[in-house]
């Protein structure tokens, strides 16, 4: 009974709050007609707590600065324009929201990094909804906490090499902050976090930027997943990092000669689970990595699916199906210090004659070949001759001429089917 | 004609002796010797070249003197060092160089050090942008104690 009393009471404190805001805030509208004929005029008279209305049409006003906790709306996408000269929208207060704007045409700079919208050392952000196009740096944010960046499509310049496009969606030196269904194309990286932490990013699509789809570094506790990251210059990147969950991604047609779809460069304790690696030069390249796990995952017609270099330990790899690589696993070394077990491998060749599910002889996924070609890639035009085959057959044959240590011995019979 | 060909031998052993300079980055193209990533900034590139003329480029200042510290090329085996200034994006010898530590230059590895071969450049850079001018052993000490961790696993 007294339980219910102190419900009551909290839920009148809680009217009583809701009421007192919206009893100061208002509305403000801005268009040719309306009592405010620029954006720049209503953000200097509004209060904390209003919303800006802003109807469909052009608005080129330099840059906008917002520095009251307000909410920015266009109704049917106005075009903020930034001429080619501006930082267009400029935001250095807390809990500000922005959404449903056409924002393009931001200035560019060798010195400053010049973007669509610029979110600098505030709490609390949304940015929803708006669409980006040719911008220097589409949406940034520095030294923030709290944000929330969600719907966004973001269109670069789509210009190869320096000084013509910055990154997409760029967060530096921020904490808990959420990416949620963004579509981004033609920038430097799709997405950039650097000294992000404790953030998620979710259900987004990065391609066809000309540098990474992701890049990720010295980002701990994060999470990413179900995103696509498709036909970027060079991949995803993620690196110098300790605990990342990357889960439920698609990286595919990264092709190019030092193209994969996902560096792990420098991480430590982390998972690599339910992601589909399709067409990529290789498919997961490990450089100087501890303690990650990568499970069921799909690893389809990849060049290489999986390059760990000996200079990563300890990592696990299982329960994964290897469907069609070129090569299924190569190495740098003839040692090499992590644990490959219970994976599907459609080039094993073996039988399972106690029927326990398992091959009766370990698989060796490193081909003797790989190898080679690990260590001097000009190899790599043997790839088809006739001399690599008689030596794959000479190595199937008498398995003892491969010195390379990696095996699975408990190769499963059948592909395993993770929760998709 | 023989005497011609006796001619031509000195000037094929003078041609040997020609100047150092740097190979050209090519921006989204190569990649940084230390940590991989894909250079993509001129204004923040370095490189490294070997009396034996091996060539290494690096995304940022910071790689350059990790790669170093990190002894997989001995110092004296380096020929010669550059790094681009940050205005002009050009690489200079690191003897032409002063450095500047400034939070509001933010360079692709996060240590934020920037190069000026240009004295007034870089009074133009310290008025804007605040920060600390370094000599290039300074940089070396600052990055060894910065990465200090990084360095010692020797990562490559």
């Amino acid at each position: 009974m007294e339980g219910e009393n102190w419900k009551g009471l909290f839920l009148g404190f809680v009217l009583l709050f809701i009421t007192n805001l919206t009893a100061h805030s208002k509305e403000l509208y801005v268009c040719p007609s309306c009592s405010f004929k620029t954006i720049k005029e209503a953000l200097r008279v509004a209060k904390a707590g209003d919303t800006i209305r802003v109807k469909g049409g052009t608005y080129a006003e330099g840059t906008l600065v917002v520095n009251k906790s307000l909410s920015l709306v266009g109704e049917d996408y106005p075009l903020l324009d930034g001429r080619g000269k501006y930082e267009v929208l400029r935001i250095t207060a807390d809990n500000v929201v922005v959404e449903g704007f056409r924002i393009a045409n931001s200035g560019r700079s060798d010195i400053e990094d010049i973007a669509g919208i610029k979110v600098e050392n505030v709490k609390g952000c949304v940015i929803r909804k708006n669409i980006l196009k040719d911008n220097f740096w589409a949406i940034y944010l520095a030294g923030v906490e709290e944000c929330r960046v969600e719907g966004n499509r973001i269109e670069g310049p789509f210009r190869v090499g320096e000084a013509y496009s910055g990154n997409g969606i760029h967060i530096w030196h921020s904490k808990r902050i959420l990416l949620r269904g963004n579509y981004i194309t033609g920038h430097r990286d799709g997405i950039y976090f650097e000294f992000v932490e404790d953030s998620t990013i979710e259900g987004n699509v990065s391609e066809n930027n000309w540098r990474y789809g992701l890049h990720f570094m010295f980002s701990h506790r994060d999470t990413y997943r179900d995103n696509i990251f498709r036909r970027n210059g060079v991949g995803v990147a993620v690196m110098y990092t300790k605990k990342v969950i990357m889960k439920g991604n698609r990286f595919e047609f990264n092709w190019g000669g030092a193209s994969y779809g996902l560096l792990l460069k420098a991480i430590d304790d982390s998972i690599v689970e339910n992601n589909i690696f399709y067409k990529n030069t290789a498919g997961v390249l490990m450089d100087e990595c501890q303690r990650i796990t990568i499970k069921e995952n799909d690893f389809v017609e990849n060049g290489w699916a999986l390059r760990i270099w000996a200079n990563s330990m300890n990592n696990v790899i299982k329960l994964n199906n290897f469907l069609s690589n070129t090569f299924d696993v190569s190495t740098n070394s003839t040692q090499n210090p992590n644990l490959i077990k219970e994976n599907y491998w459609s080039a094993y060749r073996g039988y399972d004659l106690n029927g326990d599910g398992y091959g009766d002889v370990p698989y060796r996924p490193v081909k003797l070949f790989s190898y080679i070609v690990e260590n001097n890639p000009a190899a790599s035009v043997l790839i088809k001759s006739f001399f690599v085959k008689i030596l794959n057959l000479v190595e199937d044959t008498f398995p003892v001429v491969t010195s390379i240590s990696i095996s699975d011995r408990k190769p499963l019979m059948e592909a395993v089917r993770w929760k998709r | 004609m023989r005497y011609l060909i006796l001619l031509l031998i000195p000037l094929l052993i003078l041609s040997c002796e020609k100047v150092v300079s740097p190979e050209p980055i090519e921006y989204g193209k190569d990649s940084c010797s230390f940590c991989r990533m894909i250079i993509a900034d001129a204004g923040f590139s370095a490189e490294l070249k070997t009396k034996k003329g091996k060539v290494y480029k690096f995304d940022s200042i910071e790689c350059l003197a990790a790669f170093i510290l990190s002894g997989k090329v001995k110092r004296e085996e380096i020929s010669a060092l550059w790094v681009s200034d940050f205005y002009s994006r050009e690489l200079v010898s690191v003897e032409r160089v002063k450095f500047l530590v400034s939070e509001k230059i933010r360079s692709p590895m996060g240590l934020n050090i920037s190069a000026y071969a240009d004295e007034e450049k870089l009074k133009e850079a310290v008025r804007n942008f605040g920060g600390k001018v370094l000599n290039w052993e300074d940089v070396l000490s600052y990055v060894g104690e910065k990465w200090k961790e990084r360095i010692g696993k020797g990562s490559f």
